[in-house]
């Protein structure tokens, strides 16, 4: 394939998950197999790892290839780089290996067709953010990569996940206004949305610091940068395992991907102010990425769920990786060193990782618990899982001849190149780095020890098998390339980092000095071993001492002061609610003097503004309603439908129609007593209190209403002064003694409901109701009145205002 | 339009052939079939909306089409012209009125009154055709205050006391405002001696700075009455909840809008940006339209009742469009004449689809919303999309008109312009993201769950409903996707605001 014609498929390749989801989709519906299902999703996401695999060949000979589609408000731009593919590759490898795995985890699942489909779209919107061409396309794909993965995130429905949910859904969304925000600045200072270097001469300005930190904030979020990592030990733990390899291995790097570009060109240049300038920005990401990689170590030391810990360690190794890029930004042309590095350590983290998830997962599916106290022992019954486990642990750790051991020496060597450098308070970064590092050989420690290792509690595990194949083949197809990678990284280091570097103007003869001076020289070899002892006896203390299960409060996480802004915020919006609707509105303080007949313009809310007896009534019409509902309810439940009739459906919309008619009826009737009493009532505050207790009593009545449709029903007999007696037995006596029944008119309703419930014609509610005819006369009654009056007003002061005008015109 | 009909009947009628229809209408209730008068009403809006597709295919690359009709008061004819931005404006109007009559038959009873809804809908559609055709401002204020009156008794169409209450507030909100647009109109009047629209501004800059500004404050306070800017909205959150839903998304969608595009005219292409600058009057309107975007959401984040949230959200996102407008940058102009269209689909569809759901369960409180999703997924479904569509999550609609509108306030320097509709968006999320964590929610948490309440309505009335509300749902996704297609709001928009700041592509 020559680049052109690689460039044209590119857009095509990026688009084949999404038409892969479609498709499987329409499997679905037209109900195949499941074997052929899976089988379609798996090999979907094989051509797909195979697509990008192809693209390594003429990404190399032409160093950039580029492809676009007409798509929303112009072009798609796609450019397929050595550092793009970097993060391809990867991407779509952990990617097939979770989508194999998941075939597998699903087949109880309810929902497997969703995560499937789900899981290709996300991969569509991986490969799209790391092949984007312009800020849009980048934009566009971050966004929906962010948002749906909300859907892996919920995906067991529980309500742990959907409280995880909640948060990632918010800091995602802010980390994506804030991204916008940042490309919007970016736009402004460019004038295009390509993705390109800015214009030497923009010098240092407050726009150009607003809108690196606003990119930064943006793909912080996503890469879970302390302090805006408060979703990721949430979310990733309470997805499905594939889908917790997907996020933790390979979605977070997307952000690392953003501060890459952003650092190496968005803001990058070779000289003067602007190199101080990206140096300064280096020196930032260089900090945040030790304190991340401290915070995520210590806190992965204290957890007892083994996802939760392996969540926190992406944290932690998220900081390895913010250190390294920041560590090559500050150093500019020395800085290859440590740059590789950290992109290396990103495709690491992304196998070691995925395997450590999807290990975990297969541990959690046989023993039932991820919970480290309850597990132990498990390597004579889970063998494979647990040589995958091994070399993934060997590979976060750094031990030589496994992956991490080359990123993590690179990194090491540009934070101690950075810290001799710039002097100061950096000269502790290589302290930092090596005590991180020490955390987490001993949270692996502890988390083999746990899982693995120790002597499990009687009978707890002795059922439990090794994983199925299908899983198993994932993680051994993930521990492959760990030990590779360790043994040759030069392969990736030569054969895409230097090509990638190189392109990007980066002085490349570093690398070349790393492999061939530091690789597997005694010198690094040692400072593995010391992390390693240190580690082991950190491990050790801690398990012994209890030391890990110490636990801070909880105000001292920023999470819980997220969550008080957030919360405080949406309390101070219903304050001034509450106050405005309280205070009405400026302008009916103002109009309080004006009488009551000019409030209800300037109410906030006219339907709080009514007289008392509106007021009153509205009250009782919401009883009604109430009594109503209840009484359809209580119809509705099961004991009350006799069984062993010959047409329960018949009956049973009978029973409604009954209650529901009677139910209003007998409100009515209260409601007209309740009405005139009020009308003649001396003192109102009785009547208030009696309405309360009717409010308190609808239950009541709506029970006793439903007692006399049956006794109705039995025995065909019901007067007015039945209905009079049941409410007046449920409520208090009504305050004013006010007699004013209507016994023919109760009679009419009385007759007009044995006809409903006698006769099986009356099979749906007559289109009016004569009991609510009345209700509506009267009430129609009261909002003419009020109208009337308030229209004559509302009429005066249009003319008033017409009369303003003509005034206002005479005197110019 | 070449061949069968002149171009200069369109507009005519495009406003004409509605209020004809309307009168037709009226009768239907004599009629046997039901079908036979929804045959009508459809017929006469789709042909609209056809005339309204045709209008603006051919104004698209920036030629007008003129239609004087007879004067009205000596100097001001009633006037219809039409340009990219009235075509654009009377397509989102008719499109929108199709969607919503099409709700309408599901959700009204079938019973004589409902003609009397449908023949009303079709008179006021004609004249908000007129308000977006009109040539001068009188035109236009006519055209306005009789669509204002036509609502009258659309929303009060359920006969409910709120609605009442709240009509008779909206009349007085919007003759109050009604008088001070003339106001203004006599000023303009005084001053300029006529009121016809001229790109980049027909105002003389010799004029008197303080009638000037008092001609403008007159004319904004009066608009802005209709467009809901934030002091002026206290009609919005208690009309929209009260009128019947399809109603409600027509109000939401195209009457506020219309407010908003009667500012566009006014700043535009009565004062012009030049002069609006000398006077320095455009940082108030940033004021306000930026404290309406803010507090508008916030006050949104409170209400409970969900058609009042998203009377508050329109509040809102409106302002963004004055917002804009506020800036006079050609880019950012574009963008809010993308969002007053994606809005009008997308708030419209929102309020459908909280009228299904009233009409299917009755439930209008969020609270109350749990369960919704598996008892109306497809409902469900298109709510949380036109959510996202709302909060702009890209690729929906809401999301081409957002980074429009930002990119251009960013080029223009308006940092916090940009600022605040960002945060707007962000508030957009905290008060949809409960309605749609609300209605996705299971039965396990606590609370009120509206699964066992039984269908008020049978199903298959809810087909016109649904099909209304799925097509909002498609136009979302399609205006998100490909707002590029030839003929689509965007170009038009675009064309629109590079007139609208002067240089007018027909010349």
């Amino acid at each position: 394939m020559n680049p052109v014609q690689a460039g044209a498929m590119l857009p095509l390749l990026i688009a084949w998950p999404v038409f892969a989801a479609l498709a499987a989709v329409a499997l679905a519906r037209f109900g195949c197999t499941r074997r052929l299902f899976d089988g379609f999703v798996i090999v979907a996401a094989g051509i797909t790892l195979a697509g990008v695999a192809l693209l390594i060949a003429p990404v190399l000979t032409a160093s950039r290839i580029s492809g676009s589609v007409p798509f929303g408000l112009g072009r798609a731009e796609f450019v397929a780089d050595p550092v793009g593919l970097m993060f391809a590759l990867p991407a779509a490898l952990v990617w097939f290996c979770s989508t194999l795995y998941a075939a597998a985890w699903l087949r109880d699942d309810p929902a497997p067709v969703r995560y499937q489909v789900t899981s290709l779209v996300l991969l569509a919107a991986n490969l799209g953010v790391v092949l984007a061409g312009d800020l849009m396309t980048l934009y566009v794909c971050f966004e929906v990569l962010g948002l749906v993965s909300l859907l892996l995130v919920i995906h067991d429905g529980s309500r742990r996940a959907r409280r995880a949910g909640v948060k990632y859904f918010w800091m995602s969304l802010g980390g994506g206004i804030s991204l916008l925000a940042g490309i919007f600045l970016f736009q402004a200072l460019t004038g295009s949305d390509a993705l390109e270097t800015l214009p030497p001469d923009t010098g240092n300005s407050t726009l150009l610091w607003a809108a690196f930190g606003l990119l930064l904030t943006g793909f912080g979020v996503k890469a879970g940068m302390v302090p805006l990592h408060v979703w990721l030990p949430d979310a990733h733990p309470v997805a499905p395992p594939p889908a917790s390899a997907l996020l933790s291995g390979v979605m977070i790097k997307v952000g690392a991907y953003g501060i890459f570009r952003c650092l190496n060109v968005l803001f990058m240049s070779e000289s003067g102010d602007q190199w101080a300038l990206t140096a300064a920005m280096g020196l930032i990401v260089l900090w945040i990425g030790l304190i991340t990689m401290l915070v995520g170590a210590i806190l992965a030391l204290g957890q007892q769920q083994a996802k939760r810990l392996l969540a926190w360690s992406s944290v932690s190794q998220m900081g390895f990786v913010l250190a390294g890029l920041g560590a090559g930004a500050y150093l500019g042309a020395d800085g290859a060193m440590a740059s590789a590095g950290g992109l290396l350590h990103i495709v690491n983290h992304g196998l070691f990782k995925g395997a450590l998830f999807l290990g975990m997962g297969a541990v959690a599916m046989r023993a039932g618990t991820a919970d480290l106290d309850r597990l132990g022992g498990l390597w004579r019954k889970m063998p494979v899982t647990f040589t995958a486990m091994l070399v993934a642990t060997a590979g976060v750790t750094g031990v030589p001849l496994f992956n991490g051991f080359a990123s993590k020496s690179m990194i090491h060597h540009g934070i101690v190149q950075a810290g001799e450098q710039a002097g100061g308070p950096l000269a502790l970064a290589e302290w930092i780095f090596l005590a991180a590092s020490a955390g987490t050989v001993a949270y692996f420690v502890k988390l083999i020890a746990y899982v693995f290792m120790r002597r499990p509690e009687h009978g707890r595990v002795d059922s439990v098998r090794e994983a199925p194949a299908p899983m198993l083949a994932a993680m051994l197809l993930l521990a492959v390339p760990i030990v590779l990678l360790g043994w040759r990284p030069d392969w990736l280091l030569q054969g895409l980092v230097e090509p990638g570097l190189s392109a990007l103007m980066i002085p490349v003869e570093p690398i070349a000095h790393f492999l061939s001076r530091y690789f597997l020289s005694p010198g690094d070899s040692w400072s593995f071993a010391l992390t390693a002892f240190s580690g082991g006896i950190l491990a050790a203390i801690g398990m012994r001492f209890g030391l890990f299960r110490v636990r801070a409060p909880a105000w001292v996480g920023v999470d819980y002061w997220y969550r008080a802004a957030g919360l405080g915020f949406i309390g101070l919006c219903r304050r001034l609610k509450s106050a405005i609707t309280a205070v009405q509105s400026p302008g009916r303080v103002l109009s309080a003097g004006l009488g009551r007949k000019i409030r209800p313009l300037l109410a906030d809310d006219a339907g709080r503004i009514e007289h008392a007896e509106d007021r009153f009534f509205r009250r009782l019409d919401r009883v009604r309603e109430d009594v109503r509902a209840r009484a359809e309810a209580l119809a509705l439940e099961p004991s009350e439908l006799s069984a062993g009739e010959d047409a329960p459906e018949d009956d049973r919309r009978r029973l409604l129609n009954a209650v529901h008619w009677l139910s209003g009826l007998l409100v009515t009737r209260m409601i007209e007593h309740a009405m005139s009493a009020f009308a003649h009532a001396a003192d109102r505050r009785e009547l208030e209190q009696w309405l309360s207790a009717c409010e308190e009593r609808t239950g009541k009545l709506a029970r006793s209403s439903l007692t006399m449709v049956r006794s109705c029903s039995e025995s065909s007999q019901i007067d007015a002064a039945m209905l009079e007696r049941a409410w007046r037995d449920v409520l208090p006596p009504l305050p004013v003694a006010h007699d004013a029944a209507q016994p023919t008119s109760a009679r009419q309703w009385a007759d007009e409901l044995k006809a409903l419930v006698t006769h099986p014609r009356h099979r749906h509610w007559p289109v009016t109701e004569s009991l609510d005819r009345g209700r509506l006369v009267s009430m129609l009654r009261w909002y003419l009145k009020a109208m009337s009056r308030d229209l004559e007003l509302g009429l005066a002061l249009v003319f008033v205002m017409l009369a303003s005008a003509m005034l206002l015109l005479l005197l110019l | 339009m070449s061949g069968i009909l002149p171009n200069w009947l369109l507009p005519g009628l495009a406003v004409a052939l509605p209020v004809t229809g309307s009168l037709v209408i009226f009768r239907a209730g004599h009629w046997k079939h039901r079908m036979t008068g929804l045959a009508v009403t459809g017929t006469v809006l789709l042909v609209t909306l056809a005339l309204t597709v045709i209008m603006a295919v051919t104004v698209a690359d920036g030629n007008r089409i003129d239609l004087v009709l007879f004067p009205l008061l000596p100097p001001w004819p009633v006037a219809f012209r039409v340009d990219a931005m009235g075509a654009v404006f009377a397509m989102t109007v008719a499109g929108l009125f199709a969607l919503a009559m099409m709700h309408a038959v599901g959700y009204l009873p079938d019973d004589r009154r409902q003609w009397r809804f449908h023949g009303f809908l079709l008179a006021s559609l004609g004249c908000l055709i007129g308000v977006a055709l009109a040539a001068n401002l009188l035109t236009l204020l006519l055209f306005y205050e009789v669509f204002s009156l036509l609502a009258y008794p659309l929303i009060v169409h359920e006969r409910k006391p709120e609605a009442f209450n709240a009509a008779l507030k909206y009349l007085v909100y919007i003759l109050s405002g009604g008088a001070l647009v003339f106001t203004g109109i006599v000023l303009v009047q005084h001053i300029a001696g006529s009121g016809t629209f001229v790109a980049g501004g027909m105002l003389p800059d010799g004029a008197s700075d303080p009638a000037l500004i008092v001609a403008w404050a007159a004319l904004m306070t009066g608009f802005g009455v209709k467009a809901a800017l934030m002091p002026l909205h206290g009609w919005v959150p208690d009309v929209h909840p009260a009128a019947p839903s399809p109603f409600s998304a027509v109000l939401s969608g195209v009457m506020v809008a219309a407010g908003v595009f009667a500012i566009l005219r006014v700043l535009f292409e009565i004062f012009g940006a030049g002069l609006l600058q000398r006077l320095g009057v455009l940082p108030w309107l940033a004021a306000f339209a930026g404290f309406a975007v803010i507090a508008g959401a916030m006050r949104a984040v409170a209400e409970d009742d969900l058609k009042r949230r998203l009377a508050y959200s329109t509040i809102s996102q409106m302002a963004y469009v004055s917002l804009a407008a506020s800036l006079a940058s050609q880019t950012a102009l574009a963008g809010a004449l993308v969002h007053i269209v994606h809005h009008a689909f997308f708030k419209g569809g929102l309020f459908l689809c909280a009228g299904l759901i009233i009409a299917t369960t009755g439930v209008r409180r969020i609270s109350r919303m749990r369960g919704l999703g598996r008892r109306m997924p497809w409902t469900a479904g298109t709510l949380t999309l036109l959510a996202l569509a709302m909060i702009g999550v890209p690729p929906l609609s809401g999301f081409t008109g957002k980074w429009v509108l930002g990119s251009g306030m960013a080029q223009a320097g308006g940092y916090a312009h940009l600022a605040i509709i960002l945060a707007g968006s962000l508030l957009a999320a905290l008060y949809l993201w409960p309605v749609v964590y609300r209605i996705w929610q299971t039965a396990e948490e606590p609370g009120p769950d509206c699964g066992e309440i039984p269908d008020r309505k049978p199903r298959q009335d809810n087909r016109w409903m649904l099909t209304a509300v799925l097509a909002t749902g498609l136009i979302t996704i399609l205006l998100g996707l490909a707002p590029r297609l030839p003929g689509f709001p965007l170009e038009l928009a675009e064309t629109a605001a590079r007139t609208l700041l002067g240089s007018p592509a027909w010349k």
